[in-house]
């Protein structure tokens, strides 16, 4: 219905949970993946057969799988899956032609970069052309005057944001629950964390937040090394005031955003010269 | 000592066994962190007091040496045709069956489906159970990663000393990658049937033990803060003619913490309930 009404632009958003969803729900985190998997190719059959049709699943079973109307966009609306860099999530990604949003503003540059070639890799070793508009990065972004206001006030109201975030989430005991992440994975993530947090080396990438110089060139950069076509920005954070955030976004969208199109157009054109919207225009179906 | 490792194939699983000692046929099911046998057959304390007596056979329950194999095991059911298949590819008539927590937990189910499979059933701080005002501690949170605090949380829930040599020889805080892997390994492998919060039960158990109708020892450490004594007086109540004893000076890790004494009170109780080979032949009559 959203996809009709917008016209066919509807993207949809599947996430796997994070770790305080399977408390609250009481449910095995051990098998969310395979879950995951399976109400995926539910969704995805239900929007893209016409019905009805009988769903006999491992963890679904539907007599009559029959929804009306469907999607504007055909065979269904593009699917993005957020993932934190976990490989297996990425291969997933690859392998069905889904879209991936890396949401993982808490690591560095460096890991991201990682991801986003291990994507190409596998993309293309699922015999499919890589396109960069299947890729996106979450990141916050905070443009003002000139970059030292520009980190005074994202710093404050930030602040306040990680507050809440705790809040909503619960102890941080409750983010990584058994099976959320495969053991050898997260045996390695608890030893990384511990050293980055030793060494003091969080990551110190430059921060998207400045002037629009600033922001545009650090943006930019950022593009071209994960040789990506999307990129989803979070303004509001924590406790920042209405005017604050629409004078950042005005700055952005009137003196960032044309810039950044029009280099990373050039950009991703010539890296991948017959990349096209074809895919993405597919709704992501397997072809 | 050494245990001696084999594979038994059935039919949802290839199973790795562990074999140690000789006498007669006895059953060990492992709980979720410190008595199960290494892949290269290191064997907890426990299992060597118990093999001058018995022929222990302890195998290493779904996913715990290698999270895919729980890929099909949905419910309890499922691990308990696991154990029932075992039992028949093995060839095991009526052999005792000790079982310490998440093993004791499947230990009563089996015994419950199928009492003709054991000889004695021993449950040792035993899940499985759902007691009203009783519920097993957050078991998951204790062992939840915690990258900077280390494994204080778990050892303190486990152990009545946590900070002696046991409990940080097996739960060390800051572990080398591969034994931080097996821990989580084992971590997630519990959590395919103990996750629904409060952890670690079967709701219909308590109304189906008195279907168990072999001679059942329940063993409880004093110290036990995952499972309190109002479970172990829980199944002494439910399964009839049940014997307890109560251990004192262990917590719930009772099988590495005090594996002399528990070794003892197992021992004791069947030296006193019979061979498995009587009670089968007294059962067939």
């Amino acid at each position: 219905m959203i996809d009709l009404l917008s016209n066919g632009r509807l993207e949809a958003g599947f996430v796997v949970g994070g770790g305080p969803e399977y408390y609250n729900f009481a449910m095995s985190p051990t098998s969310a993946r395979d879950r995951f998997a399976e109400a995926l190719s539910l969704a995805r059959r239900a929007w893209s057969e016409p019905g009805p049709f009988r769903w006999d699943g491992e963890y679904y079973q539907l007599d009559c799988v029959n929804p009306w109307p469907r999607s504007l966009q055909d065979p269904h609306p593009p699917i993005w899956v957020c993932g934190v860099g976990s490989p297996s999530t990425l291969e997933m990604c690859a392998r069905e032609n889904l879209g991936y949003m890396g949401v993982n503003a808490s690591q560095g540059h460096v890991d991201f970069v990682g991801q986003c070639e291990f994507f190409r890799n596998a993309a293309v070793e699922y015999g499919r052309q890589y396109d960069p508009a299947r890729v996106g990065w979450l990141t916050h972004i905070h443009v003002a005057p000139n970059d030292d206001q520009a980190l005074e006030e994202f710093g404050a109201h930030a602040a306040y944001g990680g507050l809440l975030t705790r809040g909503f989430g619960g102890p941080a005991k409750t983010f990584y629950p058994p099976g959320h992440m495969p053991p050898d994975r997260l045996a390695k993530w608890e030893r990384q964390i511990r050293e980055n947090y030793t060494a003091k080396a969080m990551p110190g990438d430059p921060p998207l937040m400045g002037t629009p110089d600033t922001v545009a060139e650090r943006l930019i950069a950022r593009l071209k090394d994960y040789k990506i076509g999307n990129v989803v920005m979070a303004f509001q954070w924590g406790s920042m005031p209405h005017d604050m955030v629409s004078r950042s976004m005005t700055m952005f969208a009137e003196e960032v955003m044309p810039r950044v199109r029009a280099e990373m157009d050039r950009y991703l054109d010539e890296l991948y010269p017959d990349r096209t919207q074809s895919e993405l225009a597919s709704g992501g179906a397997v072809k | 000592m050494s245990a001696q490792m084999s594979n038994a194939s059935t039919p949802m699983m290839e199973v790795s066994i562990a074999r140690l000692g000789d006498g007669e046929p006895l059953v060990y099911l492992h709980d979720v962190l410190f008595d199960l046998v290494s892949a290269d057959g290191e064997a907890p304390l426990l299992l060597e007091a118990l093999a001058p007596s018995y022929s222990v056979v302890a195998p290493a329950l779904p996913g715990f040496r290698d999270v895919k194999e729980i890929a099909n095991f949905q419910s309890v059911g499922d691990y308990v045709l696991l154990l029932r298949d075992l039992f028949n590819k093995l060839g095991l008539q009526r052999p005792h069956v000790v079982g310490t927590g998440l093993g004791g937990w499947l230990a009563a189910e089996l015994a419950v489906f199928y009492p003709e499979q054991l000889g004695t059933l021993t449950l040792v701080n035993s899940f499985g159970l759902r007691v009203e005002d009783h519920p097993t501690a957050r078991f998951f949170d204790a062992a939840a990663p915690n990258a900077l605090g280390g494994r204080k949380e778990i050892r303190e829930l486990l152990f009545m000393s946590p900070d002696a040599a046991p409990g940080r020889d097996l739960l060390p805080d800051f572990p080398d990658d591969v034994t931080n892997e097996r821990f989580f390994t084992h971590v997630h492998a519990a959590s395919r049937i103990g996750w629904q919060p409060p952890a670690f039960y079967d709701p219909h158990l308590l109304g189906r033990l008195e279907r168990i109708s072999v001679p059942t020892h329940v063993v409880w450490a004093e110290g036990n803060k995952v499972v309190d004594l109002a479970h172990a007086h829980a199944f002494e109540m439910g399964i009839a003619d049940a014997q307890l004893t109560v251990i004192d000076g262990a917590g719930y890790a009772i099988a590495v913490e005090q594996p002399e004494a528990l070794a003892s009170a197992i021992t004791t109780f069947l030296d006193k309930n019979g061979t498995p080979s009587k009670a089968s032949a007294s059962n067939s009559s």
